[in-house]
């Protein structure tokens, strides 16, 4: 049975907590990703980037995106955190860990997991450039 | 009847407010209700096209009948992560 601990949030990632919340002892493969803001989009600089959620149902899709994984791979923990609203260039945005006794089933996991956040997971980021001019993604 | 509509990211910056209000006639399917969120405000309508329906926040097909008394929300392409 996996432990999922999903959580939206609006302070900073914690990343060594995050890597913590998946420590077992019977777990060989211990793997935490973590998503940064990134500065430059093409040839544009971005300063900041603003995260909105539909909240409620945000939650509840990252339940079952990680209740998938938790039935097609073993994992013993998984943990996700995704930031909300003023996240600075360069810093974490989103972090997922996850734990397996062997290392496979956590280096399968985690991509198809984020695939699967960045399709289906409520989430919107605003990118704010340097000339002051904001743009919401949506593609 | 009416129905609300909750409004993210960009549609709720192009309608200028959280949620819009469409004039409807039950039953009507997601995809109807999907085009007069476009008819009822046409600055939506090229984002609308490439949005989905979520019903009490799960995503439906466009053919699904919606529940007037559900929680409707448009989304637009998501951007997480």
């Amino acid at each position: 049975m996996c432990e999922i601990q999903i959580r939206l949030l609006r302070d900073s990632i914690d990343a060594g907590a995050v890597l913590a919340s998946v420590h077992d002892a019977r777990c060989g493969a211990q793997m935490l990703f973590l998503g940064c803001t990134r500065e430059t989009t093409g040839d544009r600089l971005t300063t900041l980037l603003t995260y909105e959620a539909y909240e409620a149902m945000a939650t509840e899709v990252l339940q079952e995106i990680a209740a998938t994984a938790a039935a097609r791979w073993p994992l013993y923990f998984l943990t996700v955190h995704h930031r909300l609203g003023v996240v600075a260039a360069g810093e974490a945005s989103v972090a997922v860990a996850a734990s397996s006794p062997h290392r496979a089933p956590v280096m399968e996991a985690l991509p198809w997991l984020l695939d699967s956040l960045k399709s289906q997971v409520p989430i919107w980021k605003q990118e704010q450039f340097y000339d002051g001019s904001t743009e919401w993604i949506h593609q | 009847m009416q129905l609300p509509i909750l409004l993210f990211a960009g549609a709720k910056q192009i309608a200028n407010a959280d949620q819009i209000l469409i004039d409807v006639h039950e039953p009507i399917t997601a995809g109807e209700v999907l085009e007069k969120i476009a008819d009822s405000m046409p600055e939506l309508r090229g984002l609308a096209s490439h949005s989905r329906l979520a019903v009490n926040g799960r995503y439906v097909t466009s053919q699904t009948i919606v529940d007037g008394n559900a929680e409707l929300a448009l989304i637009p392409p998501v951007s997480g992560g």
